[in-house]
């Protein structure tokens, strides 16, 4: 059986426009690369946005949750940071080291949230200042603070994600999910 | 050998004349173990990481390195209340349950190329197959259509008419 030049040029249109018409389709049908990100949101006591403590006393509990939501390709190794400063420090990441760390694995798409509950369990008034000298995050007590605020107004918690980078064996503020950061103010009123 | 003797024998009685010193060893000795799981941790993280991108199922290796993450965490409270004995054991607890899950991700990592390349294998030999199979019938079908028409063109009769 042999092909004349006709039939061989029409089977070869025919696979060739099959061929493109299979990459077109293919290409079409391909999901587009999402763009990857972290998300963090804190919560208040009622698992909502409202009703942030505003005004708190010694020994006054302030429960809040804290929730990570993770847009990346991967799991990632993050590692949540928790520190207390006051309205004169404005730096990201806040210079402060953290009074307590959070790590956990997140896999891809998955959210994790837990109650953070703080209390500032010691307080004293120096000069026009107020200096927290201990508090407790989650039942564990952190002694020999000197978290200063002028008249005790303008304190803020704030919750620092950092990722692992495993290139460089350490944890990364900034990347390409970008800077991931929240908090919430509240002002201490220390009986005089 | 005398001299080695000698030494030891130096290393003991300052261990006993000198407190402090056998002190700071011991507690360097959980710090290095925490470090130690830390980093075994990382590099499980890694591994998972490695795995998941070759398309295994990771969700099992994420579970136990948060276990693993717990443990540490443990020995870090542990080694911050001074309780360095359960520091040391959590540490390596830690760091075992870390290193098992390395080699569980490696496991993963293989299986999931593997089958990736059984796949890219089979979509190959399949579209060869479909361009062959789609050739032929292309082929045939052009053969049948050019029969047709012959046939059709021996069926034409004469008919006879009158001419004005």
């Amino acid at each position: 059986m042999r092909m004349d030049e006709e039939t061989t040029v029409l089977v070869a249109v025919g696979v060739a426009s099959i061929l493109v018409l299979a990459t077109v389709v293919y290409i079409t049908l391909q999901p587009k690369p999402a763009k990857e990100f972290m998300e963090m949101y804190v919560l208040d006591s009622n698992h909502g946005t409202v009703d942030y403590v505003r005004d708190l006393e010694v020994n006054e509990v302030v429960r809040s949750y804290v929730g990570v939501r993770n847009y990346m390709n991967s799991a990632q190794y993050m590692a949540i940071y928790v520190k207390i400063s006051n309205n004169t420090v404005s730096a990201e990441p806040c210079p402060l080291p953290p009074l307590v760390t959070y790590e956990r694995i997140l896999p891809k798409g998955a959210t994790w949230e837990f109650p953070l509950d703080i209390v500032l369990t010691r307080a004293e008034i120096q000069g026009g200042y107020t200096v927290v000298k201990e508090l407790r995050v989650n039942n564990m007590t952190l002694r020999g603070l000197g978290l200063l605020a002028e008249g005790g107004k303008g304190y803020r918690v704030v919750f620092e994600l950092w990722l692992y980078d495993p290139t460089s064996e350490s944890f990364k503020f900034t990347g390409s999910w970008g800077k991931v950061w929240t908090q919430f103010w509240f002002n201490l009123m220390v009986p005089k | 050998m005398r001299l080695s003797a000698t030494f030891f024998l130096l290393l003991t009685l300052s261990c006993l004349f000198f407190p402090a010193f056998s002190s700071a060893t011991s507690v360097a000795g959980p710090r290095e173990l925490i470090l130690r799981a830390q980093s075994s941790i990382g590099m499980a993280y890694a591994g998972v990481v490695e795995a998941e991108k070759a398309g295994g199922d990771v969700s099992q290796l994420v579970t136990d390195l948060n276990g693993a993450l717990g443990t540490l965490d443990s020995a870090k409270r542990s080694y911050d209340a001074g309780d360095y004995d359960s520091a040391s054991r959590y540490a390596v607890e830690a760091e075992t349950q870390a290193l098992a899950v390395a080699d569980e991700a490696r496991i993963v990592r293989d299986e999931a190329s593997r089958r990736a390349f059984n796949l890219n294998v089979l979509i190959i030999i399949s579209v060869i197959a479909c361009l062959v199979a789609l050739s032929v019938f292309y082929h045939l079908g052009l053969r049948w259509l050019a029969d047709r028409r012959l046939r059709e063109t021996m069926k034409l009769r004469v008919k006879e008419g009158t001419t004005e």
